[in-house]
Parts: C-alpha cells; structure tokens; sequence
C-alpha cells in the first residue's frame, strides 16, 4: 500500500470519526492520529466496563484492566477490575456489543498485531441506555 | 461550323443566371473526412463503378456525414449505377442526393442519360414534397461554401456532464445521511439490557 493511499485512508478515517461522534457527546475526546508508517492491525480486543473506570484511569494502566474476568452483576460500577463484555473483533467493520447492563460504560480497544502483540489502544466513555444501541467510535494510537 | 455545334453557346449566353448548387468532386475527395466517401469517389475517377457504388454505399450509412457529402455520395453512386445500367439503383440514389441538397445539379460532364434522370426524379420529389423547395437556397453559391465541418457541443451539453453532477450530489447526499446517522441509537437488545455499537476508525502507526 502506497504512503498516499494511507494518508487518505488515515484522512478519511479521521473524517468519518468526526462525522460518528458529532452527535454523541459521551463518546469522549477525539484522539488524533500520527501520520507515519502504518503496521497493519490483526485483530481489535474490544473490553466494556463499569462506570468506575473511566478512560484516564484504564489508559493510565492498561495492563491492570486486561483482565479477563467478567463481573458479577453485584460487582458492576464498584471499582472491580472486571469486564462486563469482552470481544475480539476483525478490524474494519462497526461491532455491535450487545447485553450491556444500561449505565455510564467504557469502551477500551486494544489494537493486536498477527502475533497478538499489542500495537494500539483506545478508549472512549459512552452512556447506554435500555433497549437503545450507543454508538461509539474509538480512534486508536500507537501504544508506546 | 454546324448549327447544333453553336447551340450550347447560344443557351449559355442566353440563359438566365443560375445559382443551382454544382459539387466541385475534387474538392468534396478533397475535404471529405469519410474514407469510404474518399474512396468512393476516387473509384468514380478511376471508373471502377462497381467499388466506387460499394464505397459510397457504406459512407452512405455514417449518419454523420454533412448534406454536402452526403449529395456527394448519393449523386456519384447514381451516376455509376445508372452507367451499370441499374436504372432502379441509380434512381433511389438520386432521390437520396436530392433530399439531402434540394438544388444539386449533375456535374458537366454528366451524359444526358443521366441528366433525364435526375431530372425525372426532381420533378418526382417536387410533385411528392412541393412544400419542402425552398427557393431562398437557389441564391447562395453552394459551390463555394466551405464544407460543414462537425460541430463540437460544449461540456455542459453532453449528456454525461449533468449526468456525472446528479451521480455525485445523490451519492453525496447519501453517503452525508448515513454518515451523520452516528448518534442515533437504533433499537437493540431489550430486557434490561443496552448495546454498544463500536467503530474503530484508527491504524497503528509506527515511525519508520
């Protein structure tokens, strides 16, 4: 793939991002990418918590929050280090992640390459509410 | 000197002055674009008939072709079908030179065979369409007129060009809906239960 074809690419993502969250004020901050070479990514683990770990707190420890236990329902928004949904998913398509109990929830992405080494993570905070599908778009950085 | 020898000179300085359109044929091989026309034209020269009528025929067909070169091909595959003795096929191309310029005349050199002919097929056209003559034509020199060239439509005439701006502002417009559709939130799930659709929009970069 050409430099060119990604600049565009990366462009047209970043517009699309836009356009996604325009009407979601509870998505959180848009991140903005950095234009370099681009490493293709594998797989997308995509992990939804509580409402007590909100992005600053997820990204500032990433390791702690790859846990791979799904909470209680006693256990959910009461600082658990648990997940209330876990997916992987392919990139390029929107995932719909689906059985979340209605509140303030975070959406932590982890970007994995062909050897499910960790390349890129997002995060975005997203209010869900009964019966209603939340969008939220996730706009991953490199993971340094 | 006999009588008869003086009768063309006596018509010419006596007759009346005409404005009747005569084909100059160098000049129509020479301007022609078609190369069947070309062609067909140049085997009447070489008096090959039968190529020349088959020349003429298939420039005959390119619709394209201006009133000039059209008169052109119908008159001289006339006067090559009508020396083949094809009075049928002479006939039909003779009407076709004259629907396509109303006053063409047949050239000088054009037996007087030829000219009763085209003659009788004028005169058949004219009782059929008497309307269609129109004498404002008899006062131009055909002769001299600059070969019609093909008109060149511009952009914004094509059919393509709004053809092109429709596809882009429909597609636009859909393409601006379903993008702007982000935060809406479509039904799912149900039974004390919500669901997160998830975009990623991002690559992972990596300095080089």
């Amino acid at each position: 793939m050409s430099r060119r074809a990604l600049l565009f690419g990366s462009l047209l993502g970043v517009a699309l991002a836009a356009c996604g969250t325009a009407h979601d004020e509870d998505a959180g901050p848009m991140l903005i990418l950095e234009l370099r070479g681009a490493v293709p990514v594998a797989s997308h683990d995509l992990r939804v918590y509580g409402a007590d770990a909100r992005c600053d707190a997820v990204l500032g420890e990433p390791g702690a929050w790859l846990t791979a236990r799904k909470c209680e329902p006693e256990e959910i928004d009461q600082l658990v280090r648990c997940h209330l949904a876990h997916v992987v998913v392919k990139p390029g398509a929107t995932s719909r992640i689906e059985g979340i109990t209605p509140g303030n929830r975070t959406v932590f992405a982890v970007g994995k390459g062909a050897a499910d080494e960790t390349l890129s993570r997002g995060c975005a905070e997203v209010v869900v509410r009964d019966g209603e599908a939340a969008a939220v778009t996730l706009t991953l950085v490199d993971a340094q | 000197m006999r009588p008869t020898h003086l009768l063309p000179l006596a018509l010419l300085l006596f007759s009346p002055p005409t404005f009747a359109r005569v084909l100059d044929l160098d000049r129509v091989v020479e301007e022609a674009q078609n190369t069947d026309l070309k062609n067909g034209l140049a085997r009447y020269a070489d008096l090959d008939f039968a190529e020349g009528i088959k020349g003429l025929e298939q420039a005959l067909v390119d619709r394209g072709l201006a009133p000039v070169e059209r008169a052109a091909a119908a008159l001289y595959a006339g006067l090559m079908a009508h020396s083949l003795d094809d009075v049928a096929r002479a006939k039909d191309f003779f009407t076709q030179a004259l629907e396509a310029v109303p006053d063409l005349e047949l050239p000088p050199e054009a037996a007087p065979k030829d000219r009763a002919l085209f003659e009788e097929m004028r005169s058949a056209r004219r009782a059929q369409a008497p309307e269609k003559s129109d004498p404002v034509k008899l006062e131009l020199d055909w002769a001299n007129e600059p070969m019609p060239s093909a008109k060149v439509e511009p952009v914004h005439q094509k059919w393509w060009f709004w053809t092109g701006i429709g596809a882009v502002v429909v597609s636009g417009t859909v393409a601006a809906v379903l993008l702007t559709r982000g935060g809406e939130t479509p039904a799912c799930g149900g039974g004390g239960r919500g669901c997160i659709d998830v975009t990623i929009s991002a690559l992972r970069w990596r300095t080089p």
